[in-house]
């Protein structure tokens, strides 16, 4: 299978020194679900700005498809789609506009976002709603129209951070479907979370992420195959909480 | 006793913004907001020199008599707008605003503090507007020490009945709605709270100039009869006022009159209310089949002159200058006899078409938007980053917005003022050239500054257009230069 995003010794630092992520390396194939694990500040997030060309200046190497993201920064933003943790979307215009936009922007044809709009926003529940101003939506809905933008293009890599917030139960259930299919499209998925239930039954593939470093990565079958993704979770971080005092 | 200090303090944080200084994280962070700083600090004293200059004119053109009255006029009006454009973001526009109502702090104090803050922050407004018109009416005339109490008097009330009238309208309104959970709704009725009382003031204004023209016939004796209406006018009536001066001064209130119309025209025309009103019926209607796809390019064209629409203080603080200059050529065509010989009696002529030329080209400069372009991004700029668009096309598209809009006027503007002052052919196409140069000037410098400068953790576009270094360093440039120009040129004459 092919590779479809990989992070070769990838760093990152805001201030020039203590860096937030270090050297970290991964790679996603197509057709999986890739968890990113981490507790708050962990560096999940500016990992995944990273990935999507939105933080810029680091050390190491990010490929998507194979390509380095700094020589072909907008060829590979147009095999992405990111989704933020907390999706701010252009007030001023109504739900069906902001999609519409995206799709344009992605040069989706008229016939084929029709049917996909249609599609998810109906599994979303939210046909209904997309006519009015996206100012008068609740966080969840504006998760929902920021999901069906970035299903209407089919991205060969959705990148999300944090997607199951703020989302009600249905929805969620929506999501991960929807995750699937697009897997099973070839496209791949990575994600990050602290929801650890979630990532155990979703994903193929997980690494978790501690004060910038990858405590542990693998497949979800490996890691669970003696206890549960969260005591996994709880003892590496103990023991990556004793190397510090160690070294300290 | 210590709860309502401590709101106290965070209403005159949010004025001063002492803790994002004390609490910077690093030095850069700090030169950040000393160089934010110095946005409101200098456009208080491009205000000052503003009045200052407008005073001594004013005052040189026999019009001392009329300078307290229309510094009360100059400072109602900045403290309309500066209420109007406020008063959202203090209570129903703020995140926070429900978690400071559900402090144990009475509500009545919530109202008082944030009233106590516009109040504060008007006055300075209405100090800064009022202290170089004072000075100009002292040079000219003597007074007495009743005088200086009366016109402290004077200046305390300005502000007071219209930001108490329009915040505590708006502030009640937002408590009582604030449970609602369409908040555009809410922050509309604000907004009709406040242009309700708007609407009072230019009625009673029309009212009274209409009034005044009925009632009198010579020029002089019309604005006596206006500044007589006023109640601070009837303190100052017995200025002179002449007639080529006078056509002045009718040109100075009937701009500002003119100016609350265009603002209220903006503010009704592009209200969230009216499009929340519109858009259930309009868009629940459409088919998916009728969303016909856009080249990308276009889809951002479209987005970028939609953001402009919707964000009524970038529109209206990018419109008002053009529509001054059409405004201001349109009546030196209408009464060119009277202000040519107005501005030509006993000066070098070639000097006032350049004062003429430089006011035309601030005007022009106050039109350039290209310098928030990235900037009003805010916090949806992750949209922009994580797509496959380059930067140069959106910058493309934003000195394009800028030039749809200025290049016009520029164009009607030299007509009429070539027109009206019987320029020669080269004259005018010298005056022609130098504003079509002057707006592409301006527009690619925006674009340049406001992708250097942007700030993406703005919230809301006021923020922007008050903060930021992009507006800042992008827009006061532009309309400063040639105002400066103007004034260094006018002092000659």
């Amino acid at each position: 299978m092919a590779t479809v995003l990989q992070l070769k010794d990838f760093t990152k630092s805001y201030d020039g020194q203590k860096p937030a992520v270090d050297h970290v390396s991964l790679e996603v194939e197509e057709g999986e679900i890739f968890g990113f694990i981490g507790h708050n500040g962990a560096g999940k997030s500016t990992t995944i700005k990273s990935i999507v060309g939105i933080l810029s200046s680091h050390n190491g190497e990010i490929y998507i498809d194979g390509k380095t993201l700094w020589e072909a920064k907008k060829e590979c933003q147009k095999k992405m789609a990111y989704i933020p943790d907390n999706p701010d979307l252009y007030e001023y215009m109504t739900g069906i506009s902001y999609i519409n936009f995206i799709a344009d922007i992605y040069e989706v044809p008229t016939e084929v976002r029709t049917e996909r709009i249609e599609k998810i926003a109906d599994a979303f529940e939210i046909k209904e709603a997309l006519g009015d101003l996206i100012s008068s939506y609740s966080h969840g809905m504006k998760q929902k129209v920021a999901l069906i933008s970035a299903f209407v293009h089919q991205p060969r890599l959705l990148v999300l951070d944090e997607p199951f917030v703020g989302l009600d139960p249905k929805a969620s259930a929506v999501l991960k479907q929807e995750m699937r299919a697009l897997c099973a499209q070839g496209s791949a998925i990575f994600f990050s979370t602290h929801v650890l239930e979630v990532a155990e039954k979703l994903c193929d593939k997980v690494a978790m992420i501690d004060h910038g470093h990858i405590v542990v990565s693998g497949s979800v079958e490996e890691l669970t195959r003696e206890a549960s993704l969260e005591e996994v979770f709880l003892e590496q971080l103990e023991l990556a909480k004793a190397q510090v005092e160690s070294h300290a | 006793m210590r709860s309502l200090a401590l709101l106290m303090k965070l209403q005159l944080d949010g004025i001063f913004r002492f803790s994002e200084f004390r609490y910077a994280k690093s030095g850069k962070a700090k030169i950040a907001f000393f160089l934010r700083s110095l946005v409101p600090l200098l456009l208080a004293f491009v205000l000052y020199g503003v009045c200052y200059y407008l005073g001594q004119t004013l005052s040189k053109g026999g019009l001392a008599g009329v300078l307290p009255v229309l510094g009360y006029l100059l400072g109602s009006l900045l403290t309309l707008i500066f209420t109007m454009i406020k008063i959202n973001e203090l209570l129903a526009g703020d995140d926070n605003a429900l978690f400071l109502l559900s402090l144990p702090i009475s509500t009545f104090w919530h109202v008082f503090l944030i009233f106590l803050r516009l109040y504060v922050e008007c006055t300075i407004l209405v100090l800064l507007s009022n202290i170089p018109f004072l000075q100009a009416y002292l040079m000219a005339v003597s007074v007495d020490g009743g005088f200086l109490g009366r016109w402290i008097v004077g200046l305390c009330f300005t502000c007071l009945p219209i930001t108490g009238i329009a915040s505590l309208a708006g502030i009640f309104l937002a408590l009582i709605l604030c449970s609602v959970k369409n908040s555009n709704l809410l922050h509309s009725m604000i907004m009709l709270a406040v242009l309700f009382v708007m609407g009072l003031l230019v009625g009673n204004s029309i009212g009274n100039v209409s009034n005044a023209v009925s009632m009198h016939k010579d020029q002089s004796e019309i604005i006596r009869a206006i500044c007589a209406n006023y109640s601070f006018g009837r303190m100052y009536q017995n200025g002179v006022v002449e007639n080529n001066g006078a056509f002045f001064f009718l040109f100075l209130v009937a701009s500002s009159v003119w100016f609350l119309f265009f603002f209220l025209f903006m503010l009704v025309a592009y209200q969230e209310i009216v499009l929340a009103l519109r858009a259930p019926k309009v868009y629940k209607t459409f088919s998916y089949g009728t969303q016909e796809a856009k080249t990308k390019h276009r889809a951002l064209e479209e987005r970028l002159w939609s953001q402009w629409i919707h964000s009524r203080s970038y529109m209206v603080s990018t419109l008002i200058g053009p529509m001054y200059a059409l405004m201001s050529s349109a009546f030196c065509l209408l009464r060119a006899q009277e202000i040519r010989q107005f501005l030509y009696a006993d000066c070098d002529r070639g000097r006032v078409d350049l004062v003429i030329l430089c006011l035309l080209l601030a005007l022009l400069g106050m039109g350039s938007s290209s310098y928030c372009g990235f900037s009003m991004e805010g916090k949806r700029h992750w949209i922009m980053e994580s797509m496959p668009m380059e930067e140069k096309d959106m910058e493309g598209l934003l000195v394009k917005r800028n030039l749809f809009i200025t290049i016009p006027v520029a164009v009607v503007s030299c007509i009429f003022l070539g027109l009206a002052f019987s320029f020669g052919i080269l004259e005018s196409l010298g005056f022609l050239l130098c504003s079509l140069a002057y707006c592409l000037l301006t527009a690619f410098y925006g674009a340049k500054i406001d992708k250097k400068f942007a700030d993406y953790s703005m919230l809301s576009e006021n923020q922007i257009l008050r903060q930021s270094t992009s507006f800042f360093l992008g827009w006061l440039p532009g309309v400063a230069i040639p105002l400066l120009l103007a004034v260094g040129l006018g002092i000659g004459l």
